[in-house]
């Protein structure tokens, strides 16, 4: 009688250890999962801002619309405590607003590349008329 | 009957269940399918950037970043898990051939730069040699004026003589026709003197015209500059050097801009009285120090450039501004971009740069 009772109560401390290491588990997971969504948002704001900043006069601007979008998502997502769902749209986010910011550049670099062609179109005229 | 009617319905709800089930979903769900679809894609893509020459030549580390990313999405263990992977491998890609693409625009744009000087040169070279015949042939021009001018005035001097001799005796007849005769060679000489002249004159004015053409041209180089991007303001001409054409906050100028200069210089040249401004502006972005530092620099490297062009330094003053006198809102990043200027002011004739 006096072992199963014992038996018991060491069933059930276990029972209750396990319970509370799952908690603790999930409990961390939880905030793991809120610091990497903190991480991931900020670095989203970051990529954006700079997309933003190098590339004012481009027309690209319609992926840095979508990576802004995505970033407003993910805040939501933070708040209503969907961690994964805001890390998620946060990564999303910063590559749309990398890609904005390389597109933007090479767009940028064609457009010197074309003036520069008019230049030495004009120039060449120049030279046609000069060598009557 | 019972018995029967009993067996049909088990073997219908045996045949039901697993209907059942794969309307709940056990089947692939549309989730999975997106997933899977979307991880197609993205090894598709990567695969056909991966065979391009240039992405693997000009972009390796975001190739090699675009392929981890497809790997991570291959080993995915949930779908939605395995949709963003996808995602993000797609984007990975897409970035690493679009920076394979502007390094190879920036090539060209070497090449172009090249291009672009030796058309310079060649235009430089033409305008001196047909401003040096222009001089050489007005030279000739007055030479033979000169000299038919001279040989005029021996005509001249000999009819004098002739017409002394005359009128001093009337037996130095002989003498007086010797003298004539003497006078009518001078005349015939002063004559083709005067038609040498007038073939120097002809050619003096044809030169003339070129020499016109030139000043004409460089009038249109006035039109140009005011028209294409110049102001008229009270203290000259004014030329604004957009943020565009210098590497993100560097003092770096684009070799698009080299053409520009170059007219400028050209201006320049023509109008030897005409010193210019140049003064360097900047957003509010960063602190007042670094801003007027930039601001100073981005003006040195347009005078820099004059230079190069063989503009006498003395002409150049050169200032930074830094976040003063802003042109837009600080606010936007238009408004921004807008700020981040050099005005180049080609100042009225005499004034002191």
């Amino acid at each position: 009688m006096q072992n199963k009772t014992s038996n018991r109560k060491l069933n059930f401390s276990i029972f209750f250890m396990g319970v509370l290491a799952m908690l603790l588990m999930v409990g961390c997971a939880f905030s793991g999962n809120r610091s990497i969504a903190t991480i991931k948002i900020s670095e989203s704001e970051k990529a954006i801002s700079v997309a933003k900043e190098s590339n004012a006069s481009t027309n690209i601007t319609a992926d840095v619309r979508n990576a802004e979008n995505k970033l407003v998502q993910a805040n939501s997502a933070f708040t209503a405590e969907e961690y994964l769902k805001a890390t998620r749209l946060a990564e999303k986010a910063t590559v749309d607003a990398d890609y904005a910011r390389i597109a933007a550049k090479a767009e940028k670099a064609k457009t010197d590349a074309n003036q520069m062609r008019q230049n030495i179109g004009e120039l060449r005229q120049d030279l046609e008329r000069t060598s009557r | 009957m019972t018995n029967q009617m009993h067996s049909v319905i088990k073997v219908g709800v045996g045949l039901l269940i697993p209907f059942l089930l794969i309307f709940a979903g056990c089947g692939p769900s549309n989730q999975e399918i997106m997933a899977r679809e979307r991880l197609a894609n993205a090894k598709a893509a990567y695969a056909s950037a991966k065979a391009n020459p240039n992405v693997e030549t000009y972009a390796q580390v975001p190739l090699r970043d675009a392929g981890r990313a497809v790997e991570m999405a291959s080993q995915a263990e949930e779908f939605d898990e395995m949709d963003h992977l996808a995602y993000l491998a797609e984007r990975k890609t897409q970035i690493a051939v679009a920076v394979a693409e502007e390094q190879v625009v920036e090539n060209e744009k070497i090449a172009l730069s090249r291009e672009t000087e030796q058309l310079i040169i060649q235009t430089s070279a033409r305008e001196q040699t047909a401003k040096r015949e222009a001089r050489e042939s007005n030279w000739d021009a007055r030479a033979s004026n000169a000299q038919a001018i001279a040989s005029s005035e021996q005509a001249r001097k000999s009819n004098a003589e002739a017409w002394a001799q005359t009128q001093k005796t009337q037996i130095a007849n002989t003498e007086a026709r010797e003298s004539d005769a003497r006078a009518r060679e001078s005349n015939a000489q002063a004559i083709a003197s005067s038609e040498q002249a007038r073939k120097s004159n002809v050619e003096a004015l044809s030169q003339t015209q070129k020499a016109e053409m030139a000043t004409a041209k460089a009038d249109k180089l006035e039109q140009e500059i005011t028209a294409m991007k110049g102001r008229m303001t009270e203290r000259g001409i004014v030329l604004t050097i957009g943020d565009v054409m210098f590497a993100t906050g560097t003092a770096t100028l684009s070799p698009a801009a080299d053409y520009e200069i170059y007219k400028l210089a050209a201006f320049m040249k023509e109008y030897p009285d005409r010193n210019v401004l140049i003064e360097g502006y900047t957003d509010s972005t960063g602190t007042e120090g670094t801003n007027l530092d930039l601001s100073l620099e981005r003006a040195n490297a347009v005078s820099d450039k004059l230079v190069d062009r063989e503009i006498s330094r003395s002409r150049i003053t050169t200032r930074g501004f830094g976040e003063e006198s802003p042109m837009a809102g600080n606010d936007t990043a238009a408004g921004r971009e807008q700020n981040r200027r050099v005005e180049v002011i080609i100042l009225n004739e005499g004034v002191a740069p």
